[in-house]
């Protein structure tokens, strides 16, 4: 058998062409293509050859550094058959050259990125958010007011003594949430209510006028009150970043990152903020049950922002303002899932 | 003058084989196998990259890389940990690390090129902390504070200390551009985005407001393909060794075909077509790209045998220190 290729001694980046010889005793020669004159020879178990990789030119080092480079990958995987230290890699080339397995990966692959976003990211998320301390989750949203004030938020139009009433309605039920949210009232984005990480719940004037009664306005502040409570936010800052690591890390590149986090960012974000959505729910209609509300009016309100906005399931604030940072602190509107919802706890 | 093809040979449905199984054995083994994928991925390409008729090879043992990664990640979860835990001590690691900075980046590269052979002579790298230190951390500053004036000789002295440090065995690379060069391109690149809004302007009376925005979000993208093919040409065509240049055409147009087609398709595959589109842009700017010897290839002298650690690199690579330069 002789292996057409090429030889570099490795000490100028002249090259000759050269045939391979593999000899008795395991010996390999490699000798001038031209004269016929022996460059090189060694045992076999000496010369470090690599791994077959692809149709890409295998590489046989010699003691010297001296190398012979050839396109024969089948002679070369004939040749070292044998060879234990190279048996992994080419279980790697019989996987990769074999339409089946490559299937098989891909759909794997494909089910378990699936898995772990769905399921396995959120779930630790969720472990890890509850380990952390209180101060962890301030610390995410510290300033958030100030930044919504300066951006998208107006003072309040609403006078002291309706405030004052307001608050008096709600003191009574800030402790049932340990972090003992502070209320603020604003306006500039249509009916809206917001949970900020540090704590604070904002109620919108216009949310103010469209609730009927105080009940409903408790509604509301239990939903608030559950993102709190289920330290959403925290949640989904670990989340997203677990996310970003294991792109980078899976397919090696953060350019490739860049393009594939556009992705997540459209779909999961929908995906999670209804879990979101839910988690607040049962939270705010669990309180409201415990403390002998009616839970019609949960339902009622919800309708009402949801017949105002009137553009699908997530859109709450999407109709009012297209602040990214809003639709991560905003409240949704009802949707058939969170009439199931009530219905269950009726 | 011998005129020798750049010539990227690899496959687009061969590389996907390679990367997918890459991708779930580094899923199942947690991150572990990573270290055996980036080796996998980068002898691909290197390859497959063919000057004339010899090939590049990437070296590098995956052994090396682990442990790279390893003491990365330990770093940055004590970084993690401490920069939450008292806010004081993180102000002082970050500090530390921006010390650090220019000693990863010279590491990084020094790691890179050794592990970079073309026809058994490998590459080196031979810059300092000192140059390393003014060309990524000094001179960018300079940069801003001159409001930008000093911008194009910060690009001039960062490529400068990137590739005139850089050797082919004993055969260090020179580089020839100038503050002018940078500064056209960059000039050109205010005025095309300066169209765009002029343009988007006018057209507003005529069009609806949401397509006259359209026209200037689409000047931006245009303007950054401009700029991104005419930097690369820059580079190229500025780079010697010896006698031996380059000539390098990519065009701004050529950029943005391969990166639309790119984006959809990833898209469309939910990210499975990924490997194939690194292998399109690869050969589009291979195929753009020529090096022009001036005589024989022959007489490149290796360089005494150093060892490289890839300590640097990895943890360049995992604070993401893209320095996104490489010959």
């Amino acid at each position: 058998m002789e292996i057409v290729g090429v030889f570099s001694n490795g000490k100028t980046s002249h090259t000759v062409k050269a045939i391979l010889k593999p000899g008795g005793a395991d010996r390999l020669t490699v000798v001038s293509a031209e004269s016929g004159e022996v460059i090189v020879a060694a045992a076999q178990f000496d010369v470090n050859i690599s791994s077959r990789l692809g149709s890409t030119p295998r590489r046989l080092e010699f003691f010297d550094g001296e190398v012979f480079f050839t396109d024969d990958n089948g002679a070369i995987d004939e040749l070292v058959r044998s060879r234990e230290d190279i048996g992994f890699s080419s279980i790697l080339h019989t996987i990769e050259s074999h339409v089946g397995l490559v299937v098989v990966a891909a759909i794997l692959t494909l089910l378990i990125v699936w898995a772990s976003l769905t399921r396995g990211i959120p779930y630790l998320a969720r472990e890890v958010a509850f380990q952390l301390p209180q101060s962890v989750q301030e610390s995410v949203g510290a300033g958030s007011l100030d930044i919504l004030d300066q951006l998208v938020f107006e003072p309040s139009a609403l006078n002291t003594e309706k405030i004052a009433s307001l608050r008096s309605l709600m003191n009574p039920f800030l402790s049932l949430e340990s972090s003992n949210p502070r209320i603020e009232f604003r306006s500039g984005v249509g009916p809206n209510a917001f949970a900020l990480p540090d704590g604070t719940v904002v109620f919108t004037d216009e949310l103010i006028e469209l609730a009927d009664d105080g009940e409903e306005i408790l509604a509301i502040l239990f939903h608030e009150m559950g993102h709190l409570h289920h330290r959403h936010i925290l949640r989904r800052t670990l989340q997203d970043s677990v996310i970003t690591l294991g792109v980078i890390f899976v397919t090696g590149d953060v350019e490739s990152a860049n393009i594939l986090l556009g992705m997540p960012a459209l779909f999961l974000d929908l995906r999670y903020s209804r879990d979101f959505e839910i988690e607040a729910d049962r939270f705010a209609l669990e309180t409201m049950s415990s403390e002998g509300i009616d839970l019609s009016k949960f339902e009622r309100i919800m309708n009402k922002l949801d017949s105002l906005t009137a553009t699908g399931e997530f859109s709450s604030s999407g109709a009012t303002t297209n602040s990214k940072l809003l639709d991560y602190l905003s409240t949704h509107p009802s949707t058939s899932e969170r009439i199931a919802l009530i219905s269950e706890f009726k | 003058m011998v005129v020798h093809k750049v010539d990227f040979r690899g496959d687009g449905s061969e590389y996907f084989r390679i990367w997918i199984v890459n991708v779930l054995l580094t899923i199942v083994t947690l991150g572990i196998y990573s270290a055996w994928a980036t080796v996998r991925n980068n002898r691909y390409f290197y390859s497959n990259f063919y000057l004339g008729d010899s090939h590049f090879e990437y070296l590098a043992d995956p052994i090396t890389i682990l442990k790279g990664r390893m003491v990365a990640i330990v770093v940055l979860v004590i970084y993690a940990v401490v920069s939450v835990l008292y806010p004081l001590a993180g102000l002082i690691f970050t500090l530390a690390l921006i010390i650090l900075f220019p000693y990863l980046i010279v590491r990084s590269l020094v790691f890179g090129r050794r592990m970079t052979s073309f026809r058994n002579i490998q590459f080196r790298f031979k810059g300092t902390y000192g140059g390393a230190l003014m060309a990524f951390i000094i001179w960018p500053i300079l940069g801003v504070l001159s409001l930008g004036l000093l911008f194009p000789l910060s690009l001039v002295k960062r490529n400068a200390f990137v590739i005139k440090n850089s050797a082919y065995g004993t055969t260090a690379f020179e580089f020839t551009a100038t503050y002018k060069d940078y500064f056209l391109i960059i000039l050109a690149s205010f005025g095309l985005v300066l169209l765009a809004i002029i343009g988007s302007v006018m057209l507003s009376f005529v069009l609806p407001p949401i397509m006259a925005g359209f026209v200037i979000v689409l000047g931006i993208y245009a303007t950054g393909f401009y700029a991104a093919s005419r930097t690369h040409n820059l580079m190229f065509n500025t780079t010697f060794l010896n006698e031996h240049g380059f000539n390098s055409t990519v065009t701004a147009g050529g950029l943005f075909q391969v990166a639309l087609i790119n984006t959809l398709f990833i898209i469309l595959t939910l990210g499975l077509y990924l490997p194939a589109a690194k292998v399109r842009s690869t050969k589009y700017v291979c195929s753009r790209l020529e090096f022009e010897a001036a005589g024989s290839l022959d007489d490149f002298v290796a360089a005494e045998k150093e060892n490289a650690s890839a300590i640097g690199e990895e943890l360049g690579d995992a604070l993401d220190l893209d320095i996104g330069l490489g010959i």
